[in-house]
């Protein structure tokens, strides 16, 4: 077995307005996964469903090897689980909260809890309905490390966290994960953040996966490419995806398009139509991100790619 | 793990524990109070224990009163937070469902002891300071471990209620509701179209109060008797 989450073909539709629709996810053993999506893509309900908080009505969700919903409280066991919002009970302290969890745990790392308790200043004997939202964010996390996971879930784990609180919360994620090569599926809408040390992303939107690669695929990917003189159709089908394409902004230095599947070869098929390449830009993952999703959306609704002179993204 | 979910069901109902502790300490000693205010007057035997036993009935009946309260208001309580919190954390934990409901159960059942500890002593005590003549008898402990089913009956009905949504809640009460009322209407009215009396003179929550209050129903344990102090 070498994925630690694996989504096939899932469906479920809690209300009218949302859906998951045939969704698929491939999350290798010790990969650091971001699961991107604008808000209200499914990234939260993707997970819900992989903490079998809720039942498809189609498909197979495997993690760890074990399905879910039939092997939960072994999946559950291996698995550290950061939610959206802030679940654990408010009337207790940030002690009880500890000794309360721990006993769920075999695996559980008092020493360790202890250590990173100290190391995140959380205060013993504040109840948890008191607590910062710098110091619930650490809280949640240190209950998710000391279990010793196989599987990090982090559902949006430093949304709403000041940069200090954010740093302090992904170091001791990424040190845990050097240490141990467990696997991390981490969602966020921080886009820029994920980029610094996900190995793996996918991106969601509105219930679909719209692509899963390696980062470095990802970035290899998909370029940003200076065209001059391209005509408005060109005669022969394009060798690639057209994610936009757009007048260069400034000088009337021609056009930019935003391309997937780029290769160095590819520039033939512009000088045969009589245009130029002038330039192919990396993009960050934000970039490349917003482009995904800017060519998804209509894509989604009218089944074409859109291509346009002069359209914007 | 059962010593942690105690802990924190104990830290959840507290607050709300502790008002149905005071009054069930307190309720045997308003039972018996009239009698020891006119202990010190000059009376006959006769008199005294008529004078106990009507202090005795006059309070019966907010014994079976408060141990539905006692069991519907912890059941609600140890419940609170895993609504508040949408069942997140529960769900998070590694153990299966039934598990959890059944240790959250054996949590609430134990914490009722609280209020029936509180009881049981208060009665104890409120008795040994009365003076009950001849033919008559306290009985604390009888009254306690009626109070203790009682409250684990009604704890164990609204527990199981309350772990369920609120649209769940809501249908069984609309359930209840409709079937009250038909059971109420149906009858007589099909009594009086095909002429049968004894379907005519039927009244369903009638019925279903004799049936469930009354021995070997589940409920008699609440209409029996609740006399701190009886023949």
């Amino acid at each position: 077995m070498t994925n630690a989450i694996e989504i096939r073909g899932l469906e479920w539709t809690p209300g009218e307005a949302f859906a998951l629709q045939d969704l698929n996810v491939t999350v290798p053993r010790g990969a650091i996964y971001g699961f991107l999506g604008p808000n209200g893509s499914g990234k939260t309900s993707t997970i819900r469903l992989l903490m079998g908080m809720a039942k498809p009505q189609k498909g197979s969700i495997t993690v760890l090897g074990g399905r879910v919903p039939g092997h939960l409280p072994e999946n559950l066991a291996r698995t550290g689980y950061v939610p959206e919002r802030p679940h654990l009970i408010p009337t207790l302290t940030v002690e009880e909260a500890i000794r309360f969890h721990s006993a769920f745990y075999s695996s559980w790392d008092a020493a360790w809890a202890m250590e990173m308790k100290a190391a995140f200043r959380l205060p013993d004997v504040t109840r948890i309905a008191r607590l910062s939202k710098g110091e619930t964010g650490k809280l949640l996390i240190l209950l998710a490390l000391a279990q010793r996971p196989e599987l990090l879930v982090l559902d949006e784990p430093t949304d709403g966290l000041d940069p200090v609180v954010r740093r302090d919360v992904l170091a001791a994620v990424l040190e845990y994960v050097s240490e141990t090569e467990a696997t991390v599926f981490i969602s966020s809408h921080l886009v820029h953040e994920l980029e610094r040390f996900c190995d793996w992303v996918g991106v969601l939107d509105n219930g679909r996966m719209v692509t899963e690669m390696t980062m470095e695929d990802f970035k290899k990917e998909i370029k940003r490419v200076r065209v001059v003189g391209a005509p408005a159709e060109f005669q022969a089908p394009l060798p690639f995806d057209l994610l936009g394409r757009r007048k260069s902004d400034g000088l009337g230095l021609g056009e930019s398009w935003v391309i997937r599947g780029w290769r160095d070869e590819m520039a033939a098929f512009f000088s045969e139509a009589g245009a130029e390449v002038r330039d192919v830009m990396d993009l960050d993952l934000e970039e490349g991100f917003v482009e995904l999703l800017s060519s998804a959306r209509p894509a989604n609704k009218n089944g074409a790619v859109p291509i346009g002179v002069g359209e914007e993204v | 793990m059962f010593k942690q979910m105690l802990f924190v069901n104990w830290k959840a109902s507290r607050f709300g524990l502790l008002p149905i502790m005071m009054a069930a300490f307190g309720l045997p000693f308003l039972a018996v109070k009239s009698v020891r205010l006119g202990r010190m007057l000059p009376r006959s035997d006769l008199q005294r224990g008529t004078e106990i036993l009507f202090s005795s009935a006059e309070w019966a009946q907010l014994f079976p009163a408060l141990a539905v309260a006692a069991g519907a208001v912890l059941a609600l309580l140890v419940w609170n937070w895993d609504h508040r919190g949408n069942h997140v954390y529960p769900l998070s934990l590694p153990l299966p469902r039934w598990k959890y409901v059944l240790m959250k159960m054996g949590a609430g059942a134990v914490l009722l002891l609280v209020p029936v500890v509180a009881l049981w002593l208060g009665s104890l005590l409120a008795v040994s300071l009365v003076e009950i003549p001849d033919g008559l008898r306290a009985y604390p402990t009888a009254l306690t471990f009626r109070f203790l089913l009682s409250a684990l009956l009604c704890f164990a009905i609204v527990f199981a209620m309350a772990a369920g949504t609120m649209r769940t809640a809501v249908l069984i009460l609309v359930a209840w509701i409709l079937l009250i009322f038909l059971g109420e209407v149906l009858p007589p009215f099909l009594g009086q179209l095909w002429g049968i009396p004894s379907l005519e003179g039927f009244r369903f929550l009638q019925w279903f109060l004799d049936a469930t209050m009354s021995w070997p129903g589940p409920f008699e344990v609440l209409a029996g008797n609740w006399m701190l102090i009886d023949v």
